[in-house]
């Protein structure tokens, strides 16, 4: 009785989640098949009638092909850039004995804590100094020093949680240091590195306040500014919107669903007895 | 092919010396193996040879060239380690041709090394398999494939059997043996279990706290061991000690210690000393050692009787046609003549000096 009540709670709860984080991207799916018609009914109505006009405009009048293209450069170079920088960071804060590490972590970590208002300012500043306003190389410098410290954090636990053996077979036989890192901590850790790749990319794809900070130039922008614009003065396109928002989606998705099974694999099992 | 020489090397780890002063040399085609209770230093003495320890004073040569401050990767020799540490990303080929790789063998020679080394190890239908899917004993064997497939100069052996039961440990103790009767490789190999040291060396070297007590022949140490601390690690069960004073009797030297005394000869001076006495040289018969028994253990093969005299603990082999006392039992022991070690102010004596 009381195995049945906890069973069902956890199914209602289960449920509840579902719903809570399925059910607006659910809505907006249907959305971005409907006409415009269809969208402004009273009462709503789930079903839609499948039109694929909502897409065709939104790729053809508001532009969405160059925002996914810009939204791609800026997160997959963020992506590419703090994965070189945090690898190396976090191999040496984990492995080396590096003179005050635990001091290190801590000041990545404060770092990570300042709000984005807070450093809003100075970045414009310095990118405005360094003539990076409106280029994607701006808005990935700025990416990329806000999600050094949560990937350097997690790499370095991934790292920690490495065989030590494994790095010095690999330099027993041949390896330097880099060597070692590259050919043998990177591949196993590779469930670790992609897990702070996938976190890094839905980060810079999603990012929205340094995207309006930085870039001015509307064949510049981003996905999340670009849909935001959308909106006319007098227009609130919703099919269009609801359109790019799911075109939007559909990368993540097939991004985590491509690498889950690496994640997930477990690469480490047999290194060493276990 | 190559020898192997450590000219007074130290380690320390902060309050803790790992290596004392340890100066050893390994002979061009040796096995060497250095055996010693955990903590002794014995891994960090092969680290420090392969290169992955620095260490704080004294110098390390392979084959005469002075390789204290090189890299691992420029040594050119092969580690086992106990974990085996196999590249779980890579298959078994893979891994064995991982050293050839990095070195920048072609491609060629990497596959007929590779093959080479699988069929040597008997592996050669898992190559294509990953460490994952291996057993434990699968597992030693590719990793001491990836230490032969590089011919290097030297093999570094950190007890690759303990990780194996013991009817596997027995085998690849074998095979051990017969691969370097075939390859000729100057071999370090490092155990805690002084059984797998015995049946390995050529040459044994005992150490304990970062010092060599003794380097022999196993059958040398294990019949004239140094001292008391060899004396009582090398050999199951261990050897029997009885501590006490040397003086002069009526009719020739007597040790006195816990139990009635026993006869000592002549050139073992007067003042305390310690007898040690190994199982398999004590038996019942009219001798000068009451022991009360307590335990008997049946090996099947041996038998041996442990028990105690005025309260100090004793045991010895039960020959096989003898009669096994039982528990409670009192007999007395004797010993048989010559076989006796006399230990001084820690070091053994020599009859006659």
């Amino acid at each position: 009785m009381k195995r049945a009540l906890a069973r069902l709670i956890l199914w209602v709860g289960i449920g509840a989640t579902v719903l809570l984080s399925l059910g607006p991207f659910v809505w907006f799916a249907t959305t971005s098949l409907k006409t415009p018609v269809e969208i402004t009914s009273v009462p709503p109505r789930f079903w839609s009638s499948g039109t694929l006009e909502p897409y065709r405009s939104a790729l053809v009048h508001h532009g969405l092909g160059g925002y996914m293209r810009n939204s791609a450069i800026v997160a997959g170079g963020t992506t590419i850039v703090t994965l070189a920088f945090a690898s190396l960071a976090a191999y040496a804060l984990a492995r080396l004995r590096v003179p005050g590490h635990r001091l290190l972590l801590l000041a990545v970590l404060a770092a990570a804590m300042f709000p984005q208002i807070a450093i809003a300012g100075p970045i414009w500043r310095v990118l405005r100094a360094l003539g990076l306003l409106n280029t994607h190389a701006g808005l990935v410098i700025p990416y990329v020093s806000l999600t050094l410290p949560l990937a350097i954090w997690l790499l370095a636990s991934f790292f920690r949680e490495l065989p030590l053996e494994l790095e010095e077979a690999a330099r027993v036989d041949g390896c330097t240091r880099l060597g070692a890192l590259v050919r043998v901590v990177a591949p196993v850790a590779a469930p670790g590195v992609f897990t702070v790749a996938i976190l890094v990319f839905v980060y810079a794809w999603n990012e929205f306040f340094f995207a309006l900070l930085v870039l001015s130039d509307p064949s510049k922008h981003t996905l999340p500014v670009g849909i935001a614009l959308f909106p006319g003065q007098y227009t609130m396109p919703w099919g269009e919107i609801a359109a790019a928002s799911v075109a939007a989606t559909l990368p993540l998705i097939m991004l985590v669903l491509l690498f889950q099974r690496r994640i997930v694999s477990g690469l480490a099992a047999g290194a060493v007895k276990g | 092919m190559a020898t192997l020489e450590l000219d007074n090397v130290y380690r320390r780890f902060g309050a803790v010396t790992a290596l004392d002063g340890v100066t050893l040399e390994v002979g061009d085609g040796e096995l060497c193996v250095v055996v010693g209770p955990s903590g002794c230093g014995k891994s960090t003495l092969l680290r420090v040879v392969a290169g992955l320890e620095k260490l704080d004073s004294g110098s390390v040569r392979i084959d005469g060239q002075d390789v204290t401050r090189s890299e691992p990767r420029e040594r050119d020799v092969a580690f086992v380690f106990q974990s085996y540490a196999l590249y779980p990303h890579l298959t078994v080929r893979e891994n064995l041709a991982f050293p050839l790789r990095v070195r920048g063998v072609p491609r060629a020679e990497r596959e007929g090394r590779v093959r080479e080394a699988a069929e040597l190890l008997a592996i050669t239908e898992l190559l294509e398999r990953r460490p994952g899917q291996l057993s434990g004993g699968q597992r030693q064997r590719v990793a001491m494939g990836r230490a032969v497939v590089r011919r290097p100069r030297l093999f570094l052996f950190d007890e690759p059997l303990s990780n194996l039961d013991a009817r596997l440990r027995g085998r690849m103790r074998v095979e051990l043996i017969e691969l370097h009767r075939r390859l000729r490789t100057t071999s370090l190999y490092v155990t805690h279990d002084q059984a797998e040291a015995m049946t390995l060396g050529q040459k044994l070297v005992v150490l304990r706290d970062g010092c060599i007590h003794q380097v022999g022949t196993p059958r040398a140490i294990y019949e004239r061991p140094a001292d008391p601390f060899v004396a009582g690690f090398i050999g199951s069960p261990p050897m029997n000690f009885l501590e006490g004073t040397v003086r002069s009797g009526s009719g020739g030297r007597l040790l006195d210690w816990a139990g009635p005394a026993v006869p000592a000869p002549e050139w073992v001076p007067e003042g305390p000393a310690l007898l040690g006495l190994r199982p398999e040289d004590l038996f019942p018969g009219t001798g000068p050692l009451a022991m009360r028994v307590r335990v008997v253990e049946d090996l099947g093969g041996d038998r041996f009787v442990y028990g105690e005299a005025s309260g100090v603990p004793l045991v010895y082999r039960a020959e096989p046609a003898q009669h096994v006392p039982s528990p409670e039992e009192q007999i007395s022991l004797a010993v048989r003549p010559g076989k006796e070690h006399w230990f001084v102010r820690g070091r053994r004596l020599k009859p006659g000096g």
